[in-house]
């Protein structure tokens, strides 16, 4: 790992310093249909390209915030704190 | 025959050096001067074999003096696969090569040469398999004929100290030639921070051994001046900048994401992190294919002049020069003035132009010779005869016998680093390289690397390169005169013979590469991969541009379709020494508060995650006999420990944990588990209400800064208003446990310890040796005891304290094993070690901590599948007979031979005298009374009876009395 | 005269069955469909043969799993490597060494010991060694008490070993070809059409392709290729590094895996020693190198074998796995699209599947059925919650 990820909070660190948790999903309602449990606990998209992803400072501020990055090339990639996803390009 | 020389000529900057020395090679002495490398003090002595080749054994010798081929591999001071071009001498080293019996001179394995043409293309995959017996006899004898240096498994340096070292320059630059030093000019001049890292330990590279003079440079102070002088006042002029730091004999092996370069040096790793990272690298000689073009006695232009120019020696008696520009010239003057009997300059041009250097040649009495070129050489060890003709190999006209031929037939760009793995190179049929061209963000290449050119052109892109570096911007693209072209030979002369060496590192013929395409590797990564092409110890540096216009030519591709294999890192071979660096424990090694409280009460340590922690005191049955009668204490620092609170903290305890708590009162402690979306059981703990509002959540060690991190993922994402601190490092924590646990504990404390007072599953605040200490009574182990939880600071001294006040009873210290036999009693699991990562709370038992009926929590949908499915498998508590022995961890359970289930803790219980444990198994054994079949690891059986209670006081009387 | 291995075809209209993918997985399906006597078969291949991960992986092969199904499975495809030069009559250089899983705490201790119980319980061969026995096996080892986390016992492996990796696929791509099959390389899928529910056929970059059955056999890149057909995966493609060092005279005879310090090497029979470790922790499909691989990777084997210091790494490399949430495979029929099939989620693990991988799959696809061998290795079991049980045994598998 030696690209650069950059934390909202603390700018560009090595990203041995992160975690990756997973990608970014929507949790089902309880109401929902098993298959949308099994598809949110097992399923992804897993695309070449951008997707929205969780990661986590930790070795650094410990905190949470989403990046939207490009699963080819790391180095292209948009990180911002959780309430302000809505202002990355796509969903 | 070699010599030293004292002067030169046309060198005007050649010095002649003072010290020598001794060192050995191949236990015969030999002389060195200063500023030797191993490999010129060697060629200096007259050495010409310096190694045989890898599948063939044959002679090899020195070719181009700069690290590249596998020719100058040696064994040094018993490391092997040193390339001895590269490093400087020393006195006393010892020398050897490698891979020859009983000597490079004379090799037995040469019948290699002999044997193996005969075999056919890719022979090995297509022999010794059949009959199946035949391989493992084949194999021991291919391995042993494989492989170049010896692993000293005596680890003779194994101490050897490697150090790690860190730089963040503004502008990193690669090379030290005329543009890498233009490049610093630039920088600096711009303010920058610049680093400069340079292979060789002078700077000024091929320059260093060049007299052509500079024209039209725009450092106007520079034109007139050889080139050697010119980098030369270049250097004396920047070394002392104080905003340049040099790095000499530094290789930058590697670029990667985000501009990181790495540089190895003697026995160090740098680690540099640029804004911006200019490249020089330069250019080495092009490799060129023709019959024995691998014999010793052929070197490259570059190569002989190092050795003129940079180590006082002449190469040669009587030479050869093969050249397509005017760097074969110079080659030859310096030749010349050496003392070597130049026989011809065979020049590949129609016409070569008239010029100083051309007519020098003249002027001097070598014949030229237009429009030819090298068509083999002849020898049996090394170069006797050498036969020239026209391009295409068809005709042969002349031969001259000579020691030494010089192949000066253009450059190939250095692009390794501009290319690993990254992009591929192109063709560039104007420049007559492969280039690359798309560089990331920041990165720039200038100089020979991009073609070659003449002084003035590489200090200009130099300087460009430098400024734009310095700046962050774009840079143009370079220009090139027509003069400035040098046309590339045929890659393959296709002289006739059979020793036409595409690959000389992996012994591979233009023959075999041809008839590999045949079979139908037509794509160059399969025709590597089947050939072995650029797979050796040069990873293609020297042949990649030859390997890739022959197999676009043999598989009828154009030239622009050359492409070669993909170049990867490093650059060249780095130790696993110098990426290890000095600290090989990449873990940090944790200690409680109370660490050498149990190292000076003698306790053996086990590591439980990063955490050391005390194995046991005493043998650990011994010990859990003593709790059990007894009074014990130990230190269960390393728990972890969240303290919760806030406006939303009930809701929040509802949501992440399985079970409900509204009605957990203050004072009171409940056992739960933590159960993922998955449904699957990952940990189990204690929640305790302190006071009002205020939870108190106690996990196992090894997962404690995981969920503080999970707890603070949902606090964000479902909008909890939730306080969490993690009070584990704030927290020390012990378990007293015994009989007399609360006889001991009520004379330390002010609050009422009685039964009725403090019961079971209850906490309380009070303080003891007036330091504040919270306590828990919870049951692990299964006696009547307490965890008491303090401030950290006072871990030792309250750990003393109670040791001295407990020496009545006596209280003594015990260990975690002694703790897993106990808990093993009352048949307790350890999620993680009882469970695994498939482990749902139904089939471990410990259902009664999920409420399914509470609306939404983590793990509900999930949870209420596997309900309803029921469950296939469940973990029990059993024992053994009194005699049987113990099995081990996770040994299996069988039925008629076939796998029921596992065991997962086993241990001899002390106080019962009979073998007990937990386990996985059917449903249909998990029923009281059940026998199931537990196989040693001997293969010995043993038989268990499941229990449905614990198998140590199964009423937990001892716990809540 | 020299004998082509294959021949360059070209594109039909149509097929019985389309392999897309020309890795060792999906070139063992069509060499095992030939032999089945189903030659209406095309492989299409993006690039080259052996492009993807059978060209980046390690070659290590073991059957030493910890679930039956894992351990039956993985043992039918080493019985099929133990005779497959023969039978190809290609030289794949499988060399038994023998192989070691070196455990550093009691919780890997207590798994390894379950995967050696239940290979035995199975008859496949595998015990527990102690420090001095493996110290006997490997001299140079460091059973001290120095290493961060010493060695306490380690899993052996008799038939486990390491093979040529590119002489499978190319055996298997003759083999294939000789049988009947088609490969085509540089040709690339663009889009998968169904009718109703059905397979039709693919777009190719060389024409449109139409056939009776599709299987995507295209391990990291599987996730891509199912949306195609608007199959979403429980994969995830992480890469997964490699490196290889200069080449030295024989010194291991062994392949050494750690499964606490994650790391594993061996020597071929060149003289390299060829070493791995974890999968990088974020999904990635660069295949790009990392310094922190070699850090990492060095500072361990260090640990463990200290002689190694002044041994020098020539090349590193990366390759894509895909992860599935209980580190098995899916070899399987998607019930959502009749006659269209995945193979693929192979992780870590994936070579040494191979043989009973293309075998298995090539009886699945003639045959209509689900083989007893990989029937819990189903697409569905995921919507049903039924994961495999390797998924216990996670910890770097090699």
């Amino acid at each position: 790992m030696s690209f650069m990820l950059t934390c909202p909070n603390c700018g560009k660190r090595q990203v041995g310093e992160f975690t990756f948790r997973g990608y970014f999903k929507s949790r089902p309602q309880q109401s929902d249909d098993f298959a949308s449990w099994t598809s949110y606990v097992y399923f992804n998209k897993n695309k070449i390209g951008k997707q929205w992803e969780w990661w986590n400072h930790a070795s650094g501020c410990q905190r949470w915030f989403i990046v939207d990055r490009d699963s080819a090339k790391s180095t292209d990639h948009q990180s911002v704190w959780f309430e302000n996803r809505k202002t990355l390009e796509h969903e | 025959m070699t010599e030293r020389i004292a002067q030169h000529p046309d060198l005007p900057l050649f010095s002649s050096p003072k010290k020598s020395f001794s060192f050995t090679f191949n236990g015969k002495t030999i002389e060195a001067h200063e500023g030797d490398t191993v490999a010129s003090a060697l060629i200096a002595a007259g050495v010409r074999i310096t190694s045989r080749s890898f599948k063939y054994h044959r002679p090899r010798g020195p070719k181009d003096n700069f690290g590249q081929g596998p020719e100058l591999l040696m064994t040094v001071d018993h490391a092997p696969n040193v390339r001895s071009d590269m490093i400087p001498v020393r006195a006393g080293m010892q020398v050897e090569t490698q891979n020859a019996w009983p000597s490079t001179q004379l090799d037995l394995m040469s019948i290699n040469n002999f044997a193996v043409p005969l075999l056919p293309n890719g022979f090995y995959y297509k022999m010794f398999h059949k009959p199946k017996w035949l391989w493992p006899i084949a194999e021991r004898f291919i391995r042993k004929a494989a492989g170049l240096g010896k692993i000293d498994t005596q680890g003779r340096a194994v101490d050897t100290r490697y150090e790690k070292r860190y730089r963040f320059p503004d502008v990193c630059v690669v090379g030290s030639g005329p543009a890498g030093l233009a490049s610093v000019k630039a920088a600096l001049d711009a303010g920058k921070q610049v680093l400069l890292i340079e292979e060789q330990e002078q700077l000024g590279g091929h320059s260093r051994h060049t007299v052509f003079k500079v024209e039209n440079c725009r450092e106007k102070k520079l034109n007139g001046l050889t080139e050697q002088e010119a980098v030369r006042s270049l250097i004396d002029e920047i070394e002392k900048h104080p905003n340049l730091e040099i790095l000499s004999q530094t290789q930058a092996f590697a670029v990667y994401e985000d501009n990181l370069v790495a540089a190895q040096r003697g026995t160090e790793l740098f680690k540099i992190r640029a804004i911006s990272v200019v490249f020089a690298p330069g250019a080495t000689d092009r490799h060129l294919v023709f019959d024995n073009n691998d014999k010793p006695g052929i070197m490259t232009g570059r190569g002989v002049e190092r050795l003129i120019a940079l180590h006082g020696i002449k190469p040669a008696r009587r030479a050869v020069v093969i050249t397509t520009h005017d760097g074969g010239y110079h080659t030859a003057k310096l030749l010349h003035g050496a003392g070597t009997e130049v026989l011809a300059v065979v020049d590949g041009r129609q016409k070569p132009p008239k010029n100083d250097w051309v007519d020098g040649i003249r002027k001097l009495g070598i014949p030229i010779f237009e429009g030819k070129t090298i068509h083999r050489v002849k020898g049996l060890n090394q170069v006797k005869k050498v036969e020239i003709g026209d391009l295409h190999g068809q005709f042969s006209s002349l031969s001259f016998a000579c020691d030494l031929v010089v192949l000066a037939v253009g450059y190939q760009p250095q692009l390794n680093l501009l290319s690993q793995g990254r992009t591929r190179p192109v063709w560039d049929k104007k420049r007559q390289i492969l280039r690359v061209t798309d560089l990331p963000q920041n990165i720039y290449a200038a100089g020979e690397v991009q073609g070659s050119a003449s002084f003035a052109r590489l200090y200009q892109e130099g300087f460009e390169a430098g400024r734009a570096a310095a700046q962050q911007s774009s840079l143009s693209e370079s220009q090139r005169d027509e003069n400035e072209l040098i046309e590339a030979l045929p890659a393959d002369i296709e002289s006739g013979g059979k020793h036409h060496f595409i690959c000389p590192c992996m012994d591979v013929t233009r023959s075999e590469a041809c008839h590999s395409i045949e079979e139908g590797f037509d794509q160059v990564e399969t025709l590597k991969r089947y050939s072995s092409m650029g797979m050796g110890p040069c990873q293609g540096k020297t042949c990649h541009e030859a390997v890739a216009r022959l197999a676009a030519r043999d598989t009828g591709l154009s030239e622009t379709e050359a492409v070669p294999t993909t170049m990867r890192p490093p650059l060249s071979p780095v130790s696993f020494g110098i990426l290890a660096g000095r600290a090989p424990h990449l873990v940090p090694q944790r200690r409680t508060a109370m660490h050498h409280c149990h190292r000076k009460a003698g306790a053996a340590f086990l590591n439980a995650g990063q955490w050391k922690r005390p194995h046991s005191y005493l043998p650990p049955q011994e010990e859990a006999l003593m709790v059990r009668k007894g009074l014990g204490i130990i230190d269960v620092s390393t728990l972890g420990k969240l303290e919760l609170s806030g406006p939303d903290v009930m809701d929040f305890l509802h949501f992440m944990l399985p079970g409900k708590f509204r009605q957990l009162a203050v004072g009171r402690v409940r056992y739960s588990t933590m159960i993922g979306e998955d449904g699957i059981l990952f940990e189990d703990g204690t929640i305790s209400h302190l006071e009002e509002g205020v939870y108190y959540l106690s996990t196992t060690t090894g997962n404690q800064a995981a969920i503080e991190s999970l707890f603070r993922w949902w606090v964000l994402t479902d909008q909890f208003k939730v306080h969490i601190k993690n009070l584990a490092p704030v927290h020390a924590a012990v378990n007293v446990a015994g009989e007399k646990s609360r006889e001991f504990i009520q004379k330390l404390v002010d609050i009422d310890m009685s039964n009725e007072a403090f019961p079971y599953m209850a906490c309380r605040k009070s303080t003891i040796a007036d330091v504040p200490v919270l306590l828990f009574r919870i049951g692990f182990t299964g006696e009547l005891g307490y965890e008491i939880h303090f401030p950290s600071e006072f871990g030792a001294p309250l750990w003393e304290y109670f040791l001295e006040q407990g020496k009545s009873y006596p209280l003594k210290p015990f260990g975690v094993e002694t703790q897993r036999i106990l808990r093993l009693e009352k048949g307790h699991l350890i999620p993680g070690v009882d469970t695994d990562a498939l482990s749902n709370p139904y089939e471990a038992g410990v259902d009664f901590t999920v409420k399914e009926d509470k609306e939404n929590f983590v793990g509900k949908a999930f949870l209420k599948n596997f309900k309803e499915r029921g469950i296939e498998n469940k973990l029990v508590s059993y024992k053994l007979n009194s005699a049987d022995p113990i099995p081990e961890d996770g040994v299996a359970i069988l039925k008629n031979g076939k796998i029921i289930g596992r065991v997962t803790s086993s241990r001899m219980s002390p106080t019962l005298g009979f073998g007990i444990g937990l386990a996985w198994v059917p449903r249909d054994l998990s029923g009281a009374g059940s026998r199931f079949q537990i196989r040693l690891a001997n293969g010995q059986d043993v038989t268990a009876e499941t229990l449905d209670h614990a198998a140590y006081d199964p009423q937990g009387e001892r716990l809540t009395s | 005269m020299t004998k082509k291995m294959w021949k360059q075809h070209d594109l039909k209209k149509h097929y019985d069955i389309v392999i897309i993918g020309g890795g060792a997985h999906g070139l063992a399906t069509a060499y095992y469909l030939s032999k089945m006597g189903v030659r209406d078969v095309a492989v299409l291949e993006a690039k080259y043969i052996g492009y993807g991960g059978s060209g980046r992986n390690t070659a290590i092969l073991r059957s030493n799993y910890r679930t039956e199904e894992g351990i039956r499975f993985y043992d039918q495809s080493i019985q099929l490597y133990e005779n497959l030069s023969q039978e190809l009559d290609f030289n794949l250089m499988f060399s038994q060494q023998g192989h070691f899983t070196l455990g550093h705490t009691e919780a890997s201790v207590s798994g390894l010991t379950t995967r050696a119980e239940n290979n035995k319980a199975l008859g496949v061969d595998s015990y527990m060694l102690d420090p001095i026995e493996i110290k006997k096996m490997l001299p140079e080892i460091d059973i001290s008490d120095h290493p961060r986390y010493p060695v306490l016992a380690a899993l052996y492996h008799p038939p486990g070993g390491i093979i040529r990796h590119d002489a499978v696929v190319w055996g298997y791509a003759r083999g294939a070809e000789q049988g009947g099959v088609e490969i085509h390389n540089l040709t690339t899928v663009g889009e998968i059409r169904t009718e109703k529910n059905k397979i039709k056929g693919v777009q190719t970059n060389r024409g449109f392709v139409s056939c009776n059955k599709l299987i995507s056999v295209v391990a990291g890149w599987s996730s891509d290729v199912c949306a195609m057909a608007g199959i979403e995966l429980p994969f995830v493609t992480h890469p997964l590094q490699a490196l290889v060092t200069e080449s030295y005279k024989p010194w291991l005879h062994h392949v050494v895996v750690s499964s606490n310090l994650h790391i594993y090497l061996s020597q071929t029979d060149r003289g390299e020693l060829v070493c791995g470790g974890g999968i990088d922790g974020y999904p990635h499909y660069g295949m790009r190198s990392t310094l922190a691989f070699l850090e990492t990777y060095a500072a361990h084997v260090l640990e463990l074998f200290p002689v190694l210091h002044n041994v020098k790494v020539q090349r590193q490399w990366a390759g894509l796995c895909d992860m599935t949430p209980d580190y098995s495979p899916i070899i399987s029929p998607i019930d959502e699209i009749e006659g269209f099939y995945v193979n693929g989620g192979w992780g870590t693990y994936g070579f040494k599947a191979s043989p009973a991988s293309g075998y298995n799959s090539a009886q699945m696809l003639a045959q209509g059925k689900v083989p007893a061998n990989i029937a819990p290795f189903s697409y569905n079991r995921f919507r049903e919650n039924r994961l495999v049980g390797e998924k216990a045994a996670a910890s770097v598998s090699n």
